[in-house]
């Protein structure tokens, strides 16, 4: 066969992939490795020097005892907290809604539409929304919680440097819902009908065919949303920014992503927000790599 | 469980009996189904009504200690507020995330959909690092990517740019989009398109007439999709944007909020108008974004 139709034949997928991988080469990998270089360097701002100190700023962070490094043990906690938590929160209102959206019954469509609205609303719109909510004069939940009787006085729930994380993990639960109930609700529409058929006339009852065939159907489908999105909510930002006590540093609510951005560009040292990332993007990938290890290994059993 | 009054007027023999009971019982289950759903649902909407409920309130009754769950005085004047108020700039920012968002999403649409396509349809060499490396990347926490994308910008000159905006919505939207539409192009059938070829049609008319045509729907959805990601996101925003005239929505939001004392009926109006397209946008488009999601991730 002519040489030149069998080189363009195969060329044909890299020019495809070409401009996005382009694209990723400069936008995507340099910043990475970019990052990971300047957390060696001690560049401050913007245009000042970058000289390297190798892992000085690890070793402050670590082991500091004064400004960021006093933080940063409690930050890293209360990412650890906040990711476990809201990603549990998620998944177990995740699988009952999916559960019961798998339902043949009048009008899920239209439940299936309200329970995912949330999604499409901007995370900005979402923590002002929720501080409103939380408002400790006028809030809506104030005046619930305690016409039911759950609480005896007003209370202030976020946006004082000694707020718990709590109400903020309510609200990344009602926030991450829709994004999970519909993935787990996909994976059970994919299950085949005749495996349930099978397990009813094998005389199993509701809960064992839950036990012994969804649960085991839906194990790949929940791997990978539990993995995606537990990247996405350790790392997540917006909430916790617009939640908490304006400008101030240090507080008790404070996670990983906010004390980077925090170090880097509002008191002005990037170097160090850098490494406090790369820190936190170890974490990460530890975890990652350990879950993935298992799952292959149960795979291949 | 029956009532007796059920059993001694409808039961007398015992497979009916027990036809009953089902019949009973699968009553019960939906009544359990639903009421489940309504809770759920009433917790995801309740906030979403509160923003409606409080925009078109007067500030009088948002100060009210007694909660009324629809407005007490219906008004538009925190609407008014917001589109008179100067300091809110709300055209202005409207504009500017309208551009960013648009120009960020079309490029990043048309040079995934190439990609999408390739890692559907063909094996070759680095595909399964390209892939892997499209999940991964996911891991990396964004405020690495953005220092080391400021630090780049600024040399660029692109800070306090829409351009630099672009920039950093392109490398942050690219992974996902490339992994929806390589989900929508397996879901058509490879057949076609060796028909087609067979048929004498060139790869090239090949999928101008048979695969685009019908990859057009979920195209459509990676487009809004990423739109609302853009049109939403506030941390690169924030970061880049320092200059008042550039803001986008959630930036201008949050700045908004910050010149005053906290007025929520203004604040509640100006989220109205933020979020009102990008809902709109979903409402349209959430079947097609569901299955392009699963399919891209799971496959």
């Amino acid at each position: 066969m002519d040489p030149w139709y069998r080189l363009r034949k195969q060329s044909t997928p890299y020019l495809l992939i070409l401009p996005t991988v382009v694209a990723l080469v400069l936008f995507s990998v340099y910043p990475f490795l970019s990052g990971i270089a300047y957390s060696l360097t001690d560049i401050k701002f913007v245009g000042g020097s970058a000289n390297w100190i190798g892992l000085e700023h690890f070793e402050y962070i670590l082991t500091g005892t004064a400004g960021t490094a006093a933080y940063f043990l409690r930050a890293f906690r209360q990412t650890i907290l906040w990711t476990v938590c809201v990603i549990g929160g998620q998944l177990i209102l995740g699988y009952l809604t999916a559960l019961l959206l798998n339902e043949k019954i009048a009008g899920r469509g239209l439940f299936r539409t309200l329970i995912i609205l949330p999604w499409a609303v901007p995370s900005v719109v979402v923590g002002l929304t929720w501080q409103w909510m939380y408002d400790p004069f006028f809030g809506v939940i104030n005046y619930y919680l305690k016409a039911f009787g759950l609480i005896q006085d007003y209370q202030s729930w976020v946006g004082q440097p000694n707020s718990t994380i709590w109400p903020i993990v309510v609200v990344a639960i009602w926030r991450g819902l829709p994004f999970m109930a519909l993935m787990l609700l996909s994976g059970l529409q994919s299950i085949p009908q005749e495996l349930y058929e099978a397990a009813k006339v094998d005389g199993a009852n509701l809960l064992q065919r839950f036990r012994h065939v969804t649960l085991p159907q839906m194990r790949t489908i929940t791997v990978v949303v539990v993995m995606l999105t537990t990247m996405w909510w350790w790392n997540s930002f917006d909430l916790q920014r617009v939640m908490s006590p304006v400008g101030s540093l240090g507080y008790n609510s404070m996670t990983l992503p906010i004390l980077a951005w925090f170090e880097a560009f509002q008191w002005k040292h990037l170097g160090r927000g850098a490494a406090i990332s790369v820190i936190s993007l170890l974490v990460m990938m530890v975890v990652m790599i350990g879950n993935a290890r298992r799952e292959m290994k149960s795979v291949q059993e | 469980m029956q009532s007796p009054a059920v059993r001694s007027i409808f039961v007398t023999r015992p497979e009916q009996r027990l036809h009953l009971q089902r019949r009973v019982l699968g009553m019960s289950r939906t009544f359990v189904i639903y009421f489940l759903l309504v809770l759920i649902t009433i917790f995801s909407i309740f906030p979403l009504i509160w923003i409606l409920k409080t925009s078109f309130e007067t500030t009088q009754f948002i100060r009210n200690p007694q909660i009324q769950l629809v407005p007490l005085q219906f008004t538009l004047e925190n609407f008014q507020e917001v589109l008179s108020n100067p300091r809110a700039m709300i055209g202005r920012s409207f504009l500017n995330s309208l551009f960013v968002g648009s120009v960020s999403t079309v490029f990043s649409v048309f040079i995934t959909t190439l990609a999408g396509y390739a890692l559907s349809r063909f094996r070759f060499r680095g595909k399964g690092f390209f892939s892997v490396y499209l999940l991964l990347i996911n891991m990396v926490p964004s405020t690495l990517i953005l220092i080391s994308m400021f630090i780049l910008l600024i040399k660029l000159r692109l800070v306090n740019s829409h351009w630099g905006l672009i920039i950093y919505y392109t490398s942050i939207g690219l992974p996902l989009a490339v992994w929806m539409l390589k989900g929508y192009f397996d879901s058509i059938p490879l057949e076609l398109e060796e028909q087609a070829m067979l048929d004498g049609a060139s790869r090239l008319e090949a999928i101008q007439h048979i695969i685009l045509p019908l990859a057009l729907p979920g195209i459509a959805s990676v487009f809004l999709f990423l739109f609302m990601a853009h049109w939403n996101e506030f941390m690169g925003a924030l970061t880049i944007l320092q200059k008042q005239e550039l803001r986008t929505l959630p930036v201008q939001i949050i700045n908004f909020m910050g010149f005053q004392r906290i007025e929520w009926g203004p604040i509640m109006a100006f989220s109205v108008i933020v979020t009102l397209p990008a809902t709109l946008l979903f409402l349209l488009v959430q079947r097609n974004l569901v299955g392009g999601l699963t399919t891209g991730y799971t496959k």
